[in-house]
């Protein structure tokens, strides 16, 4: 009983946030900005609610970063909706149900309760992105979006009936027991992964990941970049325990997809200018990178860890970008220094180098490749690593130049978040460790 | 402690810097600051140089911490003589680096920061004990080098530190998968670990031995790996390239004796062969190469990759004497083209022109500087009497051991080593002043620096005992245990 409730009360929770911000909103939108920064603030005590009252158990920390991150974007995405000319009303409501989705999709125990979660999160997201009116390339990524993500979701309900066909179950651990290799069983599970290669954006299905990425306006692509994110990871962790465990084929083909994507990846990245697709570009390496971790066994404490690195460094590049207005003009150092040496380091930190969470993360999954023997993944990610390096870089370099015109000047607490964020990444050799320490003797 | 306390106090030093507003008033308080912290760090150095034991060759001032051993990385520190001397040698140039840089006006708050936090990893590259440090060490080094190329630098300062990023990138990685597997193996990464433990098979040391090599030739730098050096040289600001020439680049061959030798002396044996013909193809494609310049920094360049070969080659044919020379030749090498960038920055700054021949008869215009610069040159082409001539004095005779042909080709490039110091003295030195110029004699600080540098390469010259004797343990334990692999292998071809 304790168990099912530590597990749903996140979840009511944020149900009746719903309600509220449909209900109770202000009439006046000047007041909407204090509503996200009380809604953003519950949400992060909610989330350290999670982490110190809940089970510790992975589904808990996925839950949590969920949480941490929702808030924090909420408690600072205000004023960007307003400057982009986007309803902020229905964006929080559509924001909440996003989080639903991932939420459901993390705790359900069953195929059923994973469909409903990722069907909730594709709608939601599907009008989230098209709510900038003005703006005719929203619609196209929007649609775009809810078609490939509607073929994506048949494929895994297709495979979901045929595996309630085949073995009259869909619950997790009742699948797991019941396992056995018949045609019908391989066909579902192999259309299930295909499902998960969509969502993941992993090689021959990742081309709907640039294109989104291109149309989506800033505030949708940081909702995408850490919720939507975070929610696959989290699927891709529960069907590799469920499915890919058991059909080392499917593990192995899926391996060298991931493969093949990282280095696609990085080298699509090179020819680009436009830094919202190179950031697309840098998701599917770090996607696939991590998804090579979890394919040769690394262990869910790293996973995690990967997880929440990944989510520091996306948060800080994306929302340094926001304030950039996703512009990176030349001469950017002189006049708006702050924003920009943010935005350099953390478009660093996501290329993983040295004193970056990335490194440290990327030394986990890097060691649990050596140690499965999995040297050619290896080869591979060194090479996508180098290659995208040079793209990380070319960002970087747009802000550097020297030609500039002179501008406003952002005020300092507006840019506060993404600074903080910047100094965590800078600082984590202190926090990393104490962060790994804890995950493993919590998760052992 | 103190090893920490060295590392960490440059460090704080550019936090605390960092904080400080940049106003025309504060820059000379930034800079009192920063030398002053320099001043303390060689005061430390000191304090190494004088407690140091020098009869014993295990690693001393040991310290270590395993807070970070989720990573596979253990914060352990401590040294040896051969770490010493470079310790010293560092804190030394960053000494010397806020004095070349007293004129420096564009964003002067931030370039002290990222010369202190070079000095930082620096020397924790030469006092990591563990392999991961080391590696973390390493490539924090390419941050602030970056950075320094990339805001200071010449025209064409993109490419230059974008070059220098991605050959160091490259092959550090390949390093930091051989640590690893290093720990996949051992659970840890210390050295004692790694050099303690039974050795693995011939194949995979000569593949571990490879992924180390590879780093470190680039950063040695090794000849075909060897194109960033060049531009980075021409591009980087004087401090830049004199950090760039004296301490980075030595970061590459320290690692080969203190990590890549002892821990895979297996490999060390197979690939010997090759390392000694690159040392020597670099020696005599740098000479080359420097002839045919005429750009003062780019000649410095390539005159320290053919210098750095007589190096590669002692380290290559590992007997005491050659062993010995190299190192001597690491920290000439450094003072040398330390003291070669100096005086081509001081020369830019009065005559905004690195051309060759376009400038003559400096010995007329400016006799004190022409001094100075004269022995420097002397220096380079290894007279008797200077620090250089020591070491390729040592390797020669150490390569009479290993091969006739090998003596010849040293004796070959020794000879091509002298001609474009010749060249560079004749076209600047000599001559008569073309147009009528007036260049403004050095000022104190200048005078003080360049004189301070010529006097090292002298005295290492003139009493190369002194430093010998001090690191003569470390470079035996080092040839002991190749020549003990030797034996006890005789399946591997040595000649």
């Amino acid at each position: 009983m304790n168990y099912v409730f530590s597990t749903f009360w996140s979840e009511s929770i944020l149900f009746t946030f719903i309600l509220f911000a449909t209900q109770f909103v202000p009439k006046k939108k000047e007041k909407y900005g204090i509503l996200f920064k009380i809604f953003g603030f519950s949400l992060i005590c909610i989330s350290i609610l999670i982490l110190h009252t809940g089970a510790n158990t992975t589904e808990n920390f996925l839950k949590f970063l969920l949480f941490i991150s929702a808030g924090m974007i909420l408690v600072n995405i205000h004023q960007i909706l307003i400057e982009d000319g986007i309803a902020t009303q229905e964006w929080l409501i559509l924001f909440l149900n996003i989080l639903m989705g991932g939420l459901i999709a993390i705790s359900s125990t069953n195929f059923l309760g994973f469909f409903i979660g990722l069907e909730l999160q594709n709608l939601a997201f599907t009008v989230l992105s098209a709510l900038k009116k003005d703006s005719e390339y929203s619609f196209e990524p929007s649609i775009k979006f809810f078609i490939c993500n509607t073929l994506s979701i048949f494929f895994m309900l297709f495979g979901i009936a045929i595996l309630y066909y085949a073995l009259g179950t869909i619950n997790f651990d009742l699948l797991n027991q019941k396992f056995e290799t018949t045609s019908y069983t391989i066909l579902g599970y192999a259309s299930i992964a295909a499902a998960f290669c969509f969502k993941f954006g992993i090689f021959p299905f990742h081309e709907w990941m640039l294109d989104l990425y291109k149309g989506l306006d800033n505030a949708s692509l940081l909702c995408f970049n850490t919720i939507f994110k975070v929610t696959i990871f989290a699927v891709a962790l529960k069907l590799y325990s469920v499915i890919f465990i058991h059909i080392p084929w499917l593990q192995d083909l899926i391996i060298f997809l991931c493969i093949i994507s990282m280095i696609l990846s990085s080298i699509g990245g090179i020819g680009q200018s436009d830094p919202k697709r190179l950031l697309a570009y840098s998701t599917i390496g770090n996607g696939c990178f991590l998804a090579l971790g979890i394919f040769n066994g690394m262990n869910q404490q790293n996973y995690i860890f990967y997880i929440f690195c990944y989510l520091i460094t996306n948060m800080s590049t994306f929302f340094s970008l926001l304030f950039l207005k996703g512009n990176l003009r030349t001469g950017l150092i002189f006049t708006q220094s702050k924003l920009s040496t943010t935005f350099l380091i953390s478009v660093l930190a996501l290329g993983g180098i040295v004193p970056f969470p990335l490194f440290f993360a990327k030394i986990l999954i890097f060691y649990r490749l050596i140690e499965s023997r999995a040297y050619f993944s290896t080869f591979a990610a060194i090479i996508s690593a180098i290659i995208s390096m040079f793209f990380y870089l070319k960002l970087a370099k747009a802000a550097y130049t020297s030609h500039y015109e002179e501008e406003e000047t952002i005020h300092f607490w507006k840019i506060f978040f993404p600074v903080l964020l910047a100094i965590l990444l800078l600082f984590s050799f202190i926090w990393a460790p104490l962060l790994g320490a804890h995950l493993t003797n919590l998760l052992q | 402690m103190v090893l920490t306390l060295m590392l960490g106090l440059p460090l704080v030093g550019a936090l605390f810097i960092l904080l400080l507003p940049e106003t025309s008033e504060n820059r000379s308080n930034i800079r009192n600051l920063n030398i002053m912290i320099c001043f303390v760090n060689l005061l430390f150095s000191i304090f190494l140089l004088m407690n140091f034991n020098y009869a014993a060759t295990a690693d001393q001032f040991e310290e270590s911490y395993n807070f970070l051993d989720l990573f596979y990385i253990s914060y352990s520190l401590g040294i040896n003589s051969l770490a010493l001397f470079l310790i010293v040698l560092t804190n030394f140039i960053m000494f010397i680096i806020p004095f070349v840089n007293w004129d420096l006006e564009y964003k002067f708050k931030y370039s002290t920061i990222c010369y202190l936090l070079l000095q930082t990893f620096i020397l924790g590259t030469f006092t990591s004990l563990d392999l991961l440090l080391f590696y973390i060490f390493f490539e924090l080094t390419l941050i602030p080098i970056f950075f320094i190329i990339f805001s200071w630098g010449g025209k064409d300062r993109v490419y230059a530190a974008y070059k220098l990023f991605f050959y160091t990138f490259t092959s550090s990685l390949f390093m930091l998968v051989g640590i690893l597997y290093l720990a996949s193996i051992h659970g840890l990464t210390s050295l004692k670990m790694v050099t303690g433990h039974g050795m693995a098979d011939q194949f995979t040391q000569t593949i571990l031995f490879l992924a180390f090599f590879g780093a470190f030739a680039i950063k040695i730098p090794l000849f075909p790996l060897h194109t960033w050096v060049p531009c980075a040289h021409v591009e980087a600001p004087t401090g830049g390239s004199i950090v760039l020439a004296a301490l980075i680049l030595k970061i590459g061959l320290f690692g080969m004796i203190r990590f890549a030798i002892p821990c895979f002396p297996l490999g060390f044996l197979v690939l010997r062969n090759t390392i000694i013909f690159l040392g020597v193809i670099n020696i005599i494609y740098g000479s080359i190469m420097a002839m045919k310049q005429n750009d003062l920094k780019k000649i410095t360049a390539y005159s320290s990759i053919a210098h750095i070969g007589f190096s590669v080659v002692g380290i290559g044919i590992c007997t005491n004497e050659s062993m010995l020379g190299s190192y001597i030749g690491m920290i000439c090498n450094g003072i040398i083209s330390a003291s070669m960038f100096l005086i081509i920055g001081f020369l830019y700054e009065r005559s905004k022109s690195r051309e060759l021949g376009v400038v003559q008869g400096l010995a007329y215009l400016m006799p004190k500087y022409s001094v100075l610069s004269f022995i420097v040159f002397l220096a380079t082409i290894g007279i008797p009497g200077t620090g250089s001539f020591i070491s390729e004095f040592l390797i020669t005779f150490g390569s009479f051991a290993y091969s006739k042909t090998l003596l010849l080709f040293l004796l070959f490039a020794m000879i091509l080593g002298c001609l474009y110091p010749l060249k560079i003295l004749s076209k600047t030195l000599w001559g008569i002043p073309q147009t009528p110029c007036e260049l403004a004699p050095l000022r104190l600080h200048e005078k003080l620096v360049l004189t301070s540098f010529v006097s090292i390469i002298l005295y290492v010259g003139i009493y190369p005992n002194s430093l010998i004797s001090c690191f003569k343990k470390d470079v035996e334990k080092i040839v002991e245990k190749i020549d003990n692999i030797k034996m006890n292998n005789t399946e591997i071809k040595v000649e």
